[in-house]
């Protein structure tokens, strides 16, 4: 009777061992993933503030070289070589506050989630009963949450690949086509389009890395329809 | 239209398994599960959502479910089945890959 009390007890230990191990090893790699995610839109929120500032600086620019216009006496400018800057900063300064937003509301979730986390591990051995009478955060909400913001950061890609077309060809005329100032050309204008040819290739670069992100996560994307598929046809179309 | 119809349902499904797994990994005994009072609101869910989907996960045989007694009450309790967590497994799986190509 002892000996059977003293063996249950040494399968109830395994057991829970074994379901924890399981299930942890399935969380910390849901807590990777997330982590992950977090530095990619970190990085996609870092974007449009570096977008921002070229743009501000090449309005500044543009505004003193407006001004000085009868001075230095440069050929007539095009509308486009004036308001591009412009309309690019207001339109790329939307972008970036909608995905500072989108990063605020989900670092906040992922906070609250990484709390329960580490009261778990602290605890280490039973979350008490209680905790299941109200709404828990779980990995399943994140990883939807995830896959619901890609969505909208696909859109305002195509924003932003637009702009960054628009930048590249003003960019090509305004500095390196036909420039509106007369030779010898101002150091302040090579200065500047020294500037604007450097962010260029950064733009590149971050369009290049987004265009391989975009890729590999639909080919994931269409992995995880098809496992949906399976399971919804097994729970409503079997039998 | 058909993959939001994939999509929500999932949603759901998964929520459910990993609602009863969280549940279970404290669990020494076997037949312990979770109670479906306490699924329901830790997962967040109407309870006729959460009965229909219940019931479709106890027949495709990714949880199963017993009485017990509870004073003069019975209460009904969940707990998954190895199919249900291999299909979470995979869920989960499947997510974390996309974390490998950010």
């Amino acid at each position: 009777m002892t000996i059977n009390l003293a063996e249950k007890q040494k399968n109830n230990k395994n057991n829970l061992e074994r379901n924890s191990s399981w299930y942890l090893k399935l969380e910390e790699s849901g807590i990777n993933y997330i982590n992950k995610y977090k530095y990619y839109l970190i990085l996609s929120a870092l974007l449009p503030i570096f977008l921002i500032i070229i743009q501000i600086i090449n309005s500044a620019f543009i505004s003193l070289i407006e001004k000085s216009r009868s001075l230095i006496g440069f050929k007539f400018m095009l509308n486009f070589e004036i308001h591009a800057p412009r309309f690019k900063l207001i339109t790329i300064s939307i972008i970036g506050l909608v995905k500072f937003i989108y990063l605020f509301n989900w670092n906040r979730k992922l906070i609250e989630y990484q709390k329960q986390y580490k009261d778990f591990m602290k605890n280490n051995k039973s979350m008490k009963e209680e905790a299941f009478s109200k709404e828990g955060f779980l990995l399943t909400k994140l990883f939807y949450d995830i896959i619901s913001q890609m969505k909208i950061s696909k859109g305002i890609f195509i924003l932003i690949n637009i702009f960054c077309f628009v930048y590249f060809f003003w960019n090509f005329v305004f500095f390196l086509g036909c420039p509106p100032i007369p030779h010898p050309l101002p150091s302040s204008f090579c200065i500047i389009g020294l500037f604007n040819f450097i962010s260029t290739v950064i733009l590149i670069a971050y369009l290049i890395f987004e265009w391989r992100h975009f890729y590999c996560w639909n080919k994931k994307l269409k992995k995880l329809s098809e496992f949906e598929k399976k399971i919804y046809s097994e729970l409503f179309q079997s039998g | 239209m058909g993959k939001k119809k994939y999509r929500t349902a999932n949603i759901i499904i998964q929520t459910i398994l990993e609602g009863i797994i969280r549940a279970e990994r404290n669990r020494a005994n076997e037949k312990k599960g979770i109670v479906k009072s306490h699924l329901i609101d830790y997962c967040n869910l109407k309870t006729s959502t959460a009965e229909k989907y219940l019931s479709k996960l106890v027949n495709a045989g990714y949880i199963d479910s017993y009485e017990e007694s509870w004073g003069e009450r019975t209460i009904n309790i969940y707990r998954t089945t190895e199919k249900g967590r291999e299909r979470y497994e995979w869920f989960v799986k499947i997510n974390t890959e996309m974390g490998e190509e950010i």
